[in-house]
C-alpha cells in the first residue's frame, strides 16, 4: 500500500501547517501571498525573500517511510533571473540532516514588502542554522543526481519530517517581474 | 513558451489522496514460504516480514494483471480511513533470485514534485509559462489575457518598471509629477502536487549494495550505491 503524502508548509508563531497550494517566495510569512509583498530587487547590497518550511507529512503509512530527501532542476537562479549571485539558498547543517525538526521551527521574519532576514544572520537569523559553519547552499547544486538529506528519521507512524528551509537571495541586477514556473521534488522510501 | 497542463498532475487524483499503486512485492523465504503484499483470496493487505536487509530466497515486484484482484484489493481499501487503491498494469514482472551470500529488502520510492503554473482569471486555462525574449511576461494560450498595469489617468499602460519594485506611469513621467501604476491581474500562481512511486529492490551482498527499480513507465534503472 502507499500512504497519503503531502507537502506542507509552515507558517506564524504556531506553525501552522498547510497543504501547499500557492506557494511563493515573498516578503511576509504566507502561504497564499497572491501577488501582495513581492520580493524586491535591492538598488545595492542583498534583498532576501522570507524564508519557508517546506515539509512532507503522511497518514495511512504501511511499516515505515524514511530517507527524506529534495531537489531542484538546478537552474533556478538562471530561470528566475535573480542577478549575479543570486539564488535560492537552503539552510545546512555542519553534519547530519539537513532538514530543520519541526521542534526547532522558527517564523520567518524581515521588514515587511522590502526583504526577509538571512537565514545566517548571527541576529535576526535562523537559529537552527545561523551558529553553523556552513553557509545556505546554492539550492541548484542539489538536483536529481544529488539530492539534499533531508532527513533519515526511520518514521513507523503518520507524521512529518523535517522541513527544508529556503529563501531567495536577490542582488542589483536580478530582474523585477514575473517569473517562470519551476518544479522542486521530494523522495522517500516507503514500505 | 507556454504550455497548458492539468493542475493536478498524478492520474486525476486530489493532492490528498495516496498514488496509485501498480506492483506488489512478493517474498520467496528460504525455506519456501511465500510472502505477498495482499492476500490473493481476500484483498487483505498484509506487511513485510522484515523493512531490512535479510536472506531471501527470491523477492519480486509483480504488476497488478488481474481484474477481479484489483477489485478486490480496491473495494477493501474503500473501507479505510486512508485508502490506498491499485489499477491494472503492463508493467514487467522485476524479479531477484538471490545468492547465499545475498541480502534484500524491498520498497516503494515515493516521488512528490510541487510546481507553480499560471491559471487565468478569465477562462480557468491552466498553463506553464518560460520567460523568453519574445514572450517576456506570460500570456493565456487559450483566450490571451495578460497581467496589466492601469493609470488612474491614462488607462492601461506599459509602466516603467524600477529596481525598487514601482512602477510608474510613463506618460505622467514625461508630463508632471510621477504617478505609481496598479496591476490588473488575470493571471494567479497556483501550485500543482504530481504524486508517483517507483518500485525498488535493494541487493546487498558485502559492503556493495545494487538497487533496481522500475518506475511507473516501466523504466528500469540499476544503480550501485
Amino acid at each position: 500500500m502507499a500512504a497519503t503524502v503531502n507537502v506542507e508548509e509552515g507558517n506564524g508563531s504556531g506553525p501552522t501547517w498547510t497543504v501547499i497550494t500557492s506557494g511563493r517566495y515573498c516578503t511576509t510569512d504566507s502561504y497564499n501571498p497572491g501577488s501582495n509583498y513581492p520580493c524586491v530587487v535591492p538598488t545595492s547590497g542583498n534583498n532576501y525573500s522570507y524564508w519557508k518550511h517546506h515539509r512532507i507529512a503522511w497518514t495511512g503509512v504501511g511499516t515505515q517511510i524514511s530517507n527524506i530527501r529534495w531537489y531542484t532542476p538546478g537552474n533556478v537562479a538562471s530561470t528566475w533571473q535573480l542577478g549575479t549571485g543570486g539564488q535560492l539558498m537552503v539552510g545546512l547543517r555542519d553534519s547530519g540532516d539537513h532538514g530543520c525538526p519541526t521542534a526547532n521551527y522558527q517564523q520567518a521574519t524581515g521588514t515587511q514588502g522590502t526583504t526577509g532576514h538571512y537565514i545566517k544572520d548571527a541576529t535576526n537569523g535562523h537559529d537552527y542554522y545561523k551558529s553553523q559553519a556552513a553557509t545556505p547552499g546554492d539550492a541548484d547544486n542539489y538536483t536529481s543526481a544529488s539530492p539534499l538529506t533531508v532527513d533519515t528519521t526511520v518514521y513507523n507512524a503518520n507524521g512529518a519530517s523535517k522541513s527544508v528551509v529556503t529563501q531567495v537571495k536577490l542582488v542589483t541586477d536580478a530582474t523585477q517581474g514575473d517569473k517562470s514556473n519551476i518544479t522542486f521534488t521530494f523522495l522517500y522510501d516507503e514500505i | 513558451m507556454r504550455t497548458t497542463i492539468n493542475p493536478v498532475m498524478d492520474e486525476g487524483l486530489s493532492t490528498m489522496e495516496a498514488p496509485i499503486t501498480l506492483m506488489y512485492w512478493a517474498l520467496e523465504d528460504l525455506d519456501g514460504t511465500t510472502y505477498v503484499l495482499y492476500d490473493l483470496a481476500t484483498g487483505e493487505q498484509h506487511k513485510v516480514p522484515d523493512p531490512n536487509f535479510r536472506r531471501w530466497k527470491s523477492v519480486a515486484w509483480i504488476p497488478f494483471t488481474d481484474a477481479s484482484f484489483v477489485d478486490l484489493i480496491n473495494e477493501r481499501q474503500a473501507q479505510l480511513p486512508n485508502p490506498s487503491y491499485v489499477d491494472l498494469s503492463t508493467l514487467p514482472v522485476l524479479h531477484v533470485k538471490l545468492r547465499d551470500d545475498e541480502e534484500a529488502r524491498v520498497f516503494f520510492r515515493g516521488k512528490i514534485e510541487y510546481s507553480d503554473f499560471y491559471e487565468c482569471g478569465e477562462c480557468g486555462t491552466a498553463f506553464l509559462w518560460m520567460r523568453e525574449d519574445t514572450e517576456p511576461y506570460p500570456v493565456c494560450p487559450k483566450c490571451g489575457a495578460c497581467n496589466t498595469w492601469f493609470c488612474d489617468i491614462h488607462g492601461e499602460v506599459t509602466p516603467i518598471f524600477l529596481q525598487n519594485g514601482e512602477r510608474r506611469c510613463p506618460i505622467c513621467e514625461k508630463q508632471g509629477p510621477p504617478r505609481g501604476c496598479s496591476l490588473i491581474r488575470r493571471l494567479f500562481l497556483r501550485t500543482a502536487v504530481r504524486k508517483e512511486l517507483a518500485y525498488c529492490i535493494q541487493v546487498k551482498r558485502g559492503d556493495i549494495i545494487t538497487e533496481y527499480v522500475i518506475n511507473k513507465d516501466g523504466i528500469v534503472t540499476v544503480n550501485s550505491l
